[in-house]
């Protein structure tokens, strides 16, 4: 598992030392359709019970995305933010045991994800997406530095994650063109709760409560299932 | 939980079907800003997506609706 997540940010860094200037440029701006890639491998490769080979096959993928997104612009650049990064000469941690954290916020995410897809076929998310993008940020500083950092990143991550979810959902409630008495009295009680809860850890039960209130409500007014 | 061992994650039983996780040919963006002042992404333009990209993303959509 270790290997596969060395791979997978080897290929972040990759991406990245394009990304943090393509964000400047107007021509190119940043590419929201790799980060969906980057969030389909990562939910491969952290996946259970999933064959190596396909983790194996993934990550090929990624790179060849990777290698054509690197493509275009001015690589020599690029090329320099990549050695100023140097991720190359930089040892990843090797314990990995605070990924615990993340499973009730990815899973989270992931059933957000899953919902919004059931919904809009043919699109992408972008603020859902850049959240995951802080995640992944998070994840990949920590990865490189020490095993204390890593754990702050992580918290970090998980905070990213919770705000994504909660995006996806509020982005599915609004695209609701009427709402009854009863669910725009849930959403004022949503919102009130949402307001009481800032500046709480990510897994202050306020903030659970929340996330479930907001998917439910999604999921009643658009009957998904 | 400090830990020194190298690979003791073995990965998570997302409840999620991995098929769900696909957003059909990624061809349009919906932008969305809900007014929270969140991080957000500065740019106007629209992504590209050359031939070898889609290649690599339908490689990684198959492998999704396998697992």
């Amino acid at each position: 598992m270790q290997q596969y997540f060395a791979d997978f940010f080897t290929q972040y860094c990759r991406f990245i030392s394009k990304d943090l200037l393509a964000t400047f440029d107007k021509r190119l701006g940043r590419n929201t359709k790799v980060i969906n890639t980057f969030y389909k491998v990562f939910f491969i490769i952290t996946k259970k019970d999933v064959d190596n080979s396909h983790k194996d096959q993934a990550i090929r993928a990624l790179t060849e995305q990777i290698d054509s997104y690197m493509t275009d612009g001015d690589t020599s650049i690029y090329a320099e933010m990549y050695d100023a990064l140097g991720c190359t000469n930089k040892q990843h941690i090797n314990g990995i045991s605070y990924f615990g954290h993340l499973f009730r916020p990815l899973n989270d995410f992931n059933e957000a994800v899953s919902d919004y897809n059931k919904l809009y076929e043919n699109h992408i998310f972008k603020q859902g997406l850049i959240e995951f993008n802080n995640a992944l940020s998070h994840l990949f500083a920590g990865f490189f530095a020490s095993e204390t950092n890593f754990e702050k990143n992580v918290k970090k991550a998980c905070t990213h994650l919770h705000r994504g979810s909660l995006d996806y959902y509020k982005t599915i409630i609004k695209d609701k063109e009427s709402l009854t008495h009863q669910q725009k009295q849930e959403l004022i009680k949503i919102r009130d709760l949402e307001i009481q809860s800032i500046g709480l850890e990510v897994n202050n039960t306020n903030k659970d409560e929340i996330l479930i209130a907001y998917r439910d409500l999604a999921r009643d007014l658009h009957k998904i299932q | 939980m400090k830990s020194n061992k190298t690979d003791e994650f073995e990965g998570f039983d997302f409840t999620t079907p991995s098929e769900n996780i696909i957003s059909g040919k990624s061809d349009k963006i919906l932008v969305y800003d809900d007014g929270t002042g969140l991080t957000g992404d500065f740019s106007e333009v629209d992504t590209y997506f050359n031939d070898e990209m889609i290649k690599s993303d339908k490689e990684i959509d198959n492998i999704l609706r396998s697992i």
